[in-house]
Formats: C-alpha cells, structure tokens, sequence
C-alpha cells in the first residue's frame, strides 16, 4: 500500500548534482506541513541515483527510463508516470519545478489545494513553452521565480498576472552536505575558483587561454562543453600556466575545498539568451555562503547582491578588459583589511538574508494566504 | 453671470487626478464670479451633493478604455476557453501512449536501427515490416497534398499577405481608428452640450487636456456649430513633442497637430481660442511649432494641503509613494528601495506606505511582480493600498507623508509636470525625484541658493580648476579659452585624488550656455585604493541658473574621485565656464545636509536609496526647508491663480481685483533657505 504523502514535487533534474533548492524547498515545505513529502525525480544518465532518503522529512521516487535524457519521449514518458503517481497519491499540495515538468498539469485529474511552480528557468524561451504556460497558468496558485527580471519576461509573455509570486534566491544548500565551514580571512590559498560549465563562447571561457590570464591563480573545475572528444581535449591542454583544470569534481568535494578560496569567478555571455543574461546563479549564494567573495560579471542579481551586501568584486562589463582588471584588483585586494570585509559581509549577508531559510520565510505570507490553516491529512 | 465650463471625457469615476482637477477649478471659477459647469464622460455617476450641474456626454477618454462592449467580453471569453479546452486536449494528447508513440517514431524516424535496438528481436523487425508498405504509399499522398497546399497558397497568398501586414501595423492603426472615434465623439458630446447650455459672450470653455484629436474635434464643432465660438476655448496641453534628446524643432510627426492648430487658431477661430501648457518646457515645446503663443498654467493645488503636512513625534519616519502603481511612475523600484532600508524598518526607522492600485486590469508585467514583491513584506511596515483612493484617502496620504518618493521615469516626464509633486511640496513634505525631469527644475534652484548660502560655512576649500584635473580619453573637453565643451550622447570622466584630510568635494561651476533647460549630470564615483567604487552621487546642473554648485560627502575609503559629465538633451555641444572642485576638510562627524526640500538623484539603480537615505539621515532639515518652501510654492500653484491666468488672457484681468493675491505672473521665487543649523 502507497505511503500517504500530503506534499509531492515533481522535479527535472537528479538531485544532488546542482538546484539545491529542489531538495530545499521540499523540506521546507514538509517541516511546514509538519508531514512527509515525497519527490519525483527523473533519471539523468550523467547522474546517479540517490543512494537514500535526502532528508528525513522527504522521501525520493527515482524514475528510470529507457529514453535518452531530455528527449521528447523521455519527457513523456516520465511526465505520464509522475501525473499517474500524483493522481493515485492525490496530495495536497503539488510542487512543479521548472517547465520540463509543467506540463504534468494537464493530466491531473483533480484540483490540489495547493499548487506551487518553482520557475526556476525561463518559462517563455520559446513559442511551444510558452503556449504551454499560458494554457495551464491558471491552475498554479504560487509562482516562484529566482530572478526579478526573468518574473517580469514570463509574467509578461506567460500571462501570469494575477498569480501570487514570489522571487526566491538560490540560496538553496545540499541537504546531504553539512553547513559550509567558513575558514578565517587570512588561512585562504590566495587562489580564485572556477566551478562551472567550461564552453567558449556561452560561459566566455576564451578568456581562460589568453596570455594575461594564464599567469593567474585560477582554479578551473566543470565539464566542458565541446563539439567532439578531441576538441574537449584541445580545451583542457590550454588551461596551462598558473591555471589549474580539476576536471569534474563531486558536489561534495567541491563544497569542502570552495571555502580556501580567496575568491569565486562567475560570469555568463549575456548574448547567449536572457537566461544568461539574468543569471541567477547557485554559485553566487554558495560562495557567499562559504565567506568567498565572489567576482562576477554584472548580470542584474550579482550586480544588486554585490552591491547591497558589499561582498565581491563586479566587473564593469564583459570584455576581456574588464575581466582582466576585475582579477586584479581582487588580487590585489587579498590579504588586506578590506579583504577581510568583503569576507565578514559575505558571511553576514548568509546570516541575514542570503541563506535558504530567510528566502523560504517570503514564501509563508503567499502560503497562509493560499490555505486555511488546517492540517493535512498525513500529518504527524 | 458668464459661465466657466470644464469640458473633460475622461472623467470617468474619481480615478486618477482628472476628477479631482475639475473640482478644484470650478470652485476657483465660481469664487471668481462663474456659473460653473462640468461636462464629463457618460459612465461618470454624478455625486449628489455636487453644487454645479453636470453633463455627461462623452463616449471616449482621453486614453482608450479597456472596458470592452459586453458581447465582445464575451465572444473573447468563449474563444479563450474553446482554444484553451483544444489546447488542453492536445497536450493531453501529446502525452499519452499515442503521443509517446507518434513522438518515438517521429524521433527515431531517420534512426531506425536505434528505434529496432530498443526493441528485443525479432520484435523490431516486426515493427519495421508493416511499416514498408505505408513508406512506399506515402510518398505519392505526400506529393498531392503537397500540390495541392500550393495551389491553395498561391489564391490565399495576397490575402495572408495583407493581413499580415495589417496584423505587423495593427497597434498604429488601432491608434488612428482611436483618434478617429475620439474627435467625432468630442464633436458630437460638445454639440449636445450647446443645445443643453447656451454660450453667451464672456463664458469661458476650459479643456483640461488636449491633444490632436480634440483639436481636430473642436475644429468640426466651430464649422458646424458657429455658435461655439461666442464663448472663449481654453486648451491645456500636459503631453511632451519631443524626447528628451531632440531639438525643439518640429518634424513630420507633428505636422499633423501643427495643421491642427493652426486652422482652428488662426484661421477658424481667431481670437477666441487660448492655448496654455502647464510647466514652462511644454510651453516651449508647443511655442516651437510656431502656430500661436502658450501661456503657463499653474497647477490648481487646493487650500487643503498647503502646510498641512502631519507631524508624527516619536514614529518611524514614513516613506510614502502616492499615485497609480506604474512603471513609468517607477513602482517597480519599490521593492528593492524596501530591501535596501530594511535595516532601518528593523531599527524601527522606517515604515513604508504605497499606493498600489494598477491603473489597468492586472497591471503590467513589472508591476505586478513588484506588487507581489511589495507583498511578501510584512505589512505592519509595508503597507500597501490596493484599492484607487478617494481625494480625502488621497490627501491624507500625501500630508501623512515624512518623505514622498516621485521615481519617476525621466524620458517620460522631463517636461511634464506631477500633481503629486505639485501638491507635497504645497504640503510641506520633503521629495525625493530623478532629473532630468520637470521636478528637479522645481527643485534644483532652491538646492542652489541652499549652497549658496552653505558654501561660506565650509571653509577656505582647496581648489582644483578643470585644466588640472586628469582627463580620460585622447582628448580632453578642454577648450583652449578654458571652458569645458561637453558634447551630448558622450561621457567625458576626470579623476582626482582626494587630499589627505579631505571629508568633502565641492563643484562650481560659473556659467553654463547655452541657456537650456536640459541639465548636465555629474556623476560623482568614489574609489578606494584597489579602484573599488565605495560611494556614488549625482550632480545636476542646470543653465541660467547663476552659479552652479554641487555638495558631496567623500566616503572614508575614498582615495580617488571619478567625474563623469554627461550632458543631456539634444546635439549642441554644451560650455561650462570657470569649473573648479573644492575640497573641504570639515572637522570629524559633521554631516551637512546635501540639499533642501528634496533630493534629487540621476542613476535610479544606483542612488535611489542613497537619496532617500540622505533625507532620513537630515529629515528635520528637509522638513524645515520643505515647509518654508511650501509658503510661496502654494502662492502660484493653487485655482486661483490658474483662474487669474485665464482671464489675463483673456485681458479682463486687473491688478487689484483679487484680495492677498500675488500678481498673475508671479512664479516661485528662488527661495532663500537659511543655512543648515
């Protein structure tokens, strides 16, 4: 016999391996309901299944397919054996992340009481989504967003004015990894990380290779993107110099080493698409989070954290010039004593506001107004 | 008694300021002497207490309604939910078995030995078989149908072609349509308003807001009603012509408003129409087309406001934002204005009230993740006003007000003016509004005789002219008669180090020409030893003006000063003459108010919560000065003084007339704000 769960998320990723605040939100949820969730998770070649529970509060449906991962027939598939899950559990309150799984929606054969969508992409990149959105947006009750500006792109293009939303950072945390250990100002390695997807061009890794950047200390970790195995190579050979390539490193690890570091580098091609553009990185919070400064390119939310909190280095645009200029005022910065502020409002940022249990508290307001404050049925 | 008639279709209810702006006027006339009379839109429902007869009569606002006739609500409604019932369907559809199994055959289609290895054998090779024959038949089907789509193209082609290019122009033709409807309709209301009331020499028509479409309506009522024209027709125009980088000097976008203008001023009614406009730029823009002079209007604030500002001892400091929820009111800066203070809300500082009711259904897009932002605060600190606001509402939020937020968007009002400013300043209530923008000229000359007085206080400066300023680019502004010479759509920047000691930077600048109304922007960034930007302020100076100063408290950490000009406006190259910085080592501690009245800011992103924060830090200063200021702010911008215009115009007006009242043209004076205490 099914477990009675009154709180089930229907997520599109692998857990464990990135979107922290898909596991985050559900714990969340569930501490609130004072009851178990579950979340449907789908099955991602490139990542493993989980080896239990991610939390004692939620529990993990791992879907396994036959398809190749983020196909159509994949995405159907999966989609139909979460809608069916859902329609034989009935909860109460639905959790949608992302619009890979919004379309669950049309197949539900009954109204939950509470249906919250974690918008977490861009909801109208393009015409089908878009339609997609607009046809079933009334059936959502609460619309996260990470970002300001992607809200105003989907609420404009997706027709969800009127619908309660609320802009959560992603200050999500694995909930398998323990709280990162800050380490003090003055024990850092000196050296600037890198942890991210490596692609000229899409994440302005071309800047890596030039000869000004390669005599910097920069730690370089993440898949690259290439068109075949040998130009992934050709890649990983120019990281040369004082520049240290890790290869793919696990969540875990990369989580023990960020705090040595005297800095984070973020930075997306904002041409790319306004996904990139708007930019609302994981790795923002979880540098600041940790007491690493982050140097980032200015897209709107790292320009607005950095600038409030005082607590990295921006660039002024996204030439190479300005990347390069940015690195060295952070190095030279290290070691002072406005290093070791950057460093305290980093950490008094995490302690205030950027942290995941402040961004969830914006969500209660929208929650009590959506319910009556009854207890769900599966509650302990 | 001659009859003063307030023509105005767009009131509708008492949204917005339009109902409100007609109450004050007529009261105004009928203290003067007038019978008034107000002709409205047909959905106004008539309060019964009114002391004056109303006539609704028109179909069409000024602005396009959005309340649609019942039956196409509803032939919208039905066609959004069949489609939406269809689409539904079809993503139903779409993923069920059949839409997994359409969609894996059209995935796998140029992959068949993938499709066959997902099955085991020799099952795949089955699924393959029965397909052969459907392979081979399909080709000749497909090749009919695709015949016969193209012969049905080529008839429906030139159709598709032009509704398509019908559809691409669809929002200006929509307008045109608009503008059509609106001046027949303003034609036919006002020829049933004649046979209603009979106008007589000496009664006074009065258009509170105007544009081509009445005028080309006003122009179909004298050619068919020429008894129009025994009354005179006073026509206030609130719109800018130009953006705030183009010349005042008409093109082909205005030829049709000029042709306007000119049959019914010159040529169908001379003599009896007025032309007026409401702050000093649009009367030059309008003056620009050449046609007829303008006259300025002030703008009718009542008795009601004027230093009726609340004093509330002992509460937080309220920061308020009054108006429709818009982004081009800057509404969507709200949000981040309240995330930025929140330290002060949890110091029991600050409370925030805002007006948020949409002035559209839903509002837009940036409104309303503002509003939901505005939302998830808690309310006892952010409180929010959903709903529209009667005049008493209205006006007990202004007074009620320690700081009021105008954020405006400056290419939106650079010439036009704000009731809500107009009437915080009457009030007494310090302001905080971008530049460039109709505000900050109100603002900018009482900030400048505020330094002006303030200057002598901060002591001998060290003073640093232009020429020994370090200049950014291969060419410095420099002329060599010793001007700066600052061309429009480029940023000229300077930088200097700060001396040791220093707590202060001044600006001075002697003299500006051309003598514009558009300012130029100094925008003042402050960089620590590693080049970091640790404070940023706006300067704005405004031509003939005098002597323009500047007032900026250097940050701690500051070693090197970046200044970056930027002259707004259109192409002419702006002269600066005589600028010099000043640094001033004013004894630790001392903070010295910036500004009075209100504070100005360019960069919304940037120095917003500065601004604000500026006020809070000094509010009793900008109390003070705000309601000294008030005294000669309400002397002009009040009814009866706009009554007094119009009838200056119309050459009745005597010195002596009315009791206690400055003379017609009296605009508010450059007050001289005592120093700071």
């Amino acid at each position: 016999m099914d477990r009675c769960y009154s709180i089930v998320g229907v997520s599109d990723v692998t857990t464990g391996f990135g979107s922290p605040e898909v596991p985050a939100l559900m714990d969340s949820l569930a501490r609130h309901f004072g009851c178990p969730a579950l979340l449907i998770q789908p099955d991602e070649i490139s990542r493993r299944p989980p080896s239990g529970p991610i939390s004692p509060r939620v529990d993990v449906e791992h879907v396994c397919s036959t398809w190749e991962t983020h196909t159509p027939p994949y995405a159907i598939e999966y989609l139909r054996h979460a809608a069916a899950r859902v329609n034989r559990l009935r909860p109460e309150v639905l959790v949608v992340f992302s619009g890979f799984t919004f379309p669950l929606l049309a197949r539900l054969r009954y109204r939950p009481r509470l249906v919250i969508y974690h918008c977490y992409e861009l909801a109208g990149r393009d015409w089908r989504s878009t339609q997609v959105h607009r046809l079933l947006a009334r059936k959502v009750d609460i619309i996260t967003f990470p970002e300001t500006m992607r809200a105003v792109l989907d609420t404009q293009a997706c027709h969800f004015r009127g619908i309660p939303k609320v802009i959560l950072y992603n200050c999500g945390t694995e909930l398998t990894q323990s709280p990162p250990q800050p380490v003090p100002w003055d024990c850092r390695n000196g050296r600037i990380l890198y942890s991210g997807t490596i692609s000229p061009g899409v994440a302005l890794s071309e800047y890596f290779w030039q000869e000004d950047t390669a005599r910097l200390p920069i730690d370089i970790t993440g898949r690259i993107v290439a068109r075949s195995d040998e130009q992934a190579q050709q890649i990983a050979a120019r990281l040369t110099g004082s520049l240290r390539y890790f290869g793919l490193l696990e969540p875990e690890q990369l989580a023990a080493m960020r705090g040595r570091y005297a800095y984070s580098l973020l930075m997306w091609n904002p041409k790319i698409s306004p996904n990139h553009h708007y930019a609302a990185p994981n790795r923002l919070f979880q540098s600041i989070q940790a007491g690493v400064p982050p140097i980032a390119a200015p897209h709107p939310q790292c320009r607005e954290i950095i600038r409030r909190f005082d607590c990295g280095i921006l660039m002024h645009d996204w030439s190479f010039e300005a990347f390069r200029q940015a690195l060295h005022q952070a190095l030279t910065l290290y070691g002072t004593p406005r290093y070791k502020q950057l460093v305290e409002n980093c950490l008094g940022a995490a302690r205030r506001e950027l942290n995941w249990e402040a961004q969830f508290r914006k969500l209660l307001p929208l929650i009590e107004a959506c319910w009556n404050k009854e207890s769900l049925p599966c509650a302990s | 008694m001659p009859k003063f008639i307030v023509v105005d279709p767009s009131i509708q209810g008492y949204q917005g300021h339009f109902y409100e702006y007609a109450q004050r006027v007529l009261h105004a006339a009928r203290a003067q002497g007038y019978e008034p009379h107000l002709a409205t839109h047909r959905r106004f429902r008539v309060p019964e207490d009114l002391p004056w007869p109303v006539y609704r009569l028109y179909r069409c606002a000024y602005w396009p309604t959005h309340r649609e006739r019942t039956w196409v609500l509803w032939l919208k409604r039905l066609g959004t939910a069949v489609s939406a019932l269809l689409g539904v369907w079809l993503l139903r559809l779409y993923f069920s078995r059949l839409g997994l199994f359409l969609e894996s055959l059209r995935y796998y289609a140029v992959r068949p030995a993938r499709l066959a290895r997902k099955l085991p054998f020799p099952y795949g090779l089955l699924l393959l078989v029965p397909l052969l024959p459907v392979a081979v038949l399909a080709w000749p089907l497909r090749w009919l149908a695709g015949k016969l789509f193209r012969l049905l193209w080529r008839v429906l082609r030139p159709a598709v072609r032009l509704a398509r290019h019908l559809y691409a122009y669809r929002r200006q033709l929509l307008i045109t349509l608009w503008a059509d409807r609106k001046l027949r309709d303003l034609a036919r209301g006002t020829a049933r308003l004649l046979r209603r009331v009979e106008l007589q020499e000496g009664d006074v028509v009065f258009l509170s807001l105007v544009s081509e479409a009445e005028l080309l309506g006003l122009l179909r009522l004298f050619q068919r009603c020429p008894q129009a024209k025994r009354a005179t027709w006073h026509l206030v125009f609130r719109h800018q012509l130009y953006r705030p980088d183009q010349w005042h000097s008409p093109g082909e976008e205005h030829r049709l408003l000029r042709s306007a203008l000119y049959r019914l001023v010159r040529e169908e009614a001379p003599g009896r129409v007025f032309l007026y406009a409401d702050t000093e730029d649009l009367v030059q823009q309008y003056e620009s087309l050449g046609v007829a002079p303008v006259g300025e209007l002030p703008i009718p604030v009542p008795r009601q406001y004027h230093r009726q500002r609340r004093l509330h001892p002992g509460s937080p400091c309220r920061v308020a934002y009054v108006g429709d929820a818009r982004a081009q009111k800057g509404y969507h800066l709200l949000p981040r204005l309240v995330e930025d203070l929140w330290p002060e809300v949890e110091q029991g500082r600050v409370v925030f009230h805002f007006q948020s009711n949409f002035n559209v259904p839903l509002g837009s897009a940036e409104t309303d993740v503002a509003r939901w932002q505005l939302r998830s605060f808690d309310p006892r600190w952010v409180r929010l006003e959903m709903a529209p606001l009667d005049s008493e509402q209205y006006r007990e939020m202004i007074v009620g007000a320690d700081v009021l937020l105008v954020p405006y968007e400056p290419v939106a009002y650079y010439a036009g003016s704000s009731g809500i400013f107009a009437e915080a300043l009457a009030a007494g209530v310090p302001v905080v509004c971008p530049a460039p923008t109709w505000m900050a000229r109100q603002l900018a000359p009482v900030q400048q005789a505020y330094l002006e007085h303030l200057w002598p206080t901060l002591g001998q400066g060290q003073n640093v002219p232009a020429a020994q300023w370090h200049w950014d680019g291969p060419e410095p502004p420099l002329a060599e008669e010793g001007y700066l010479w600052l061309v429009p759509g480029r940023e000229h920047r300077a930088r200097l180090v700060c001396p040791e000691g220093a707590t202060m930077l001044g600006l001075v600048v002697q003299r500006l020409e051309p003598d514009r109304d558009d300012p130029v922007l100094v925008k003042v960034q402050q960089r620590d030893e590693f080049g970091l930007c640790v404070a940023q302020h706006s300067a704005v100076l405004y031509a003939g003006g005098g002597v323009q100063r500047a007032l900026v408290p250097l940050h701690p950490q500051a070693v090197q000063v970046e200044l970056h000009w930027r002259p707004t406006g259109p192409w002419a190259p702006m002269r600066l003459y005589g600028v010099q910085c000043q640094w001033f080592s004013l004894s630790g501690g001392e903070a010295i108010p910036l500004s009075a009245v209100g504070v100005i800011y360019a960069e919304a992103e940037e120095e917003l919560t500065a601004s604000v924060r500026e006020v809070l830090r000094h509010l009793e200063h900008y109390k003070q000065t705000a309601l000294r200021f008030s005294g000669s702010w309400a002397q002009y911008h009040n009814a009866e003084m706009l009554i007094a215009q119009v009838q200056q115009a119309l050459g009745r007006r005597e010195a002596s007339t009315l009791p206690n009242q400055p003379g017609p043209s009296h605009r508010p004076d450059t007050v001289k704000v005592p120093r700071a205490a």
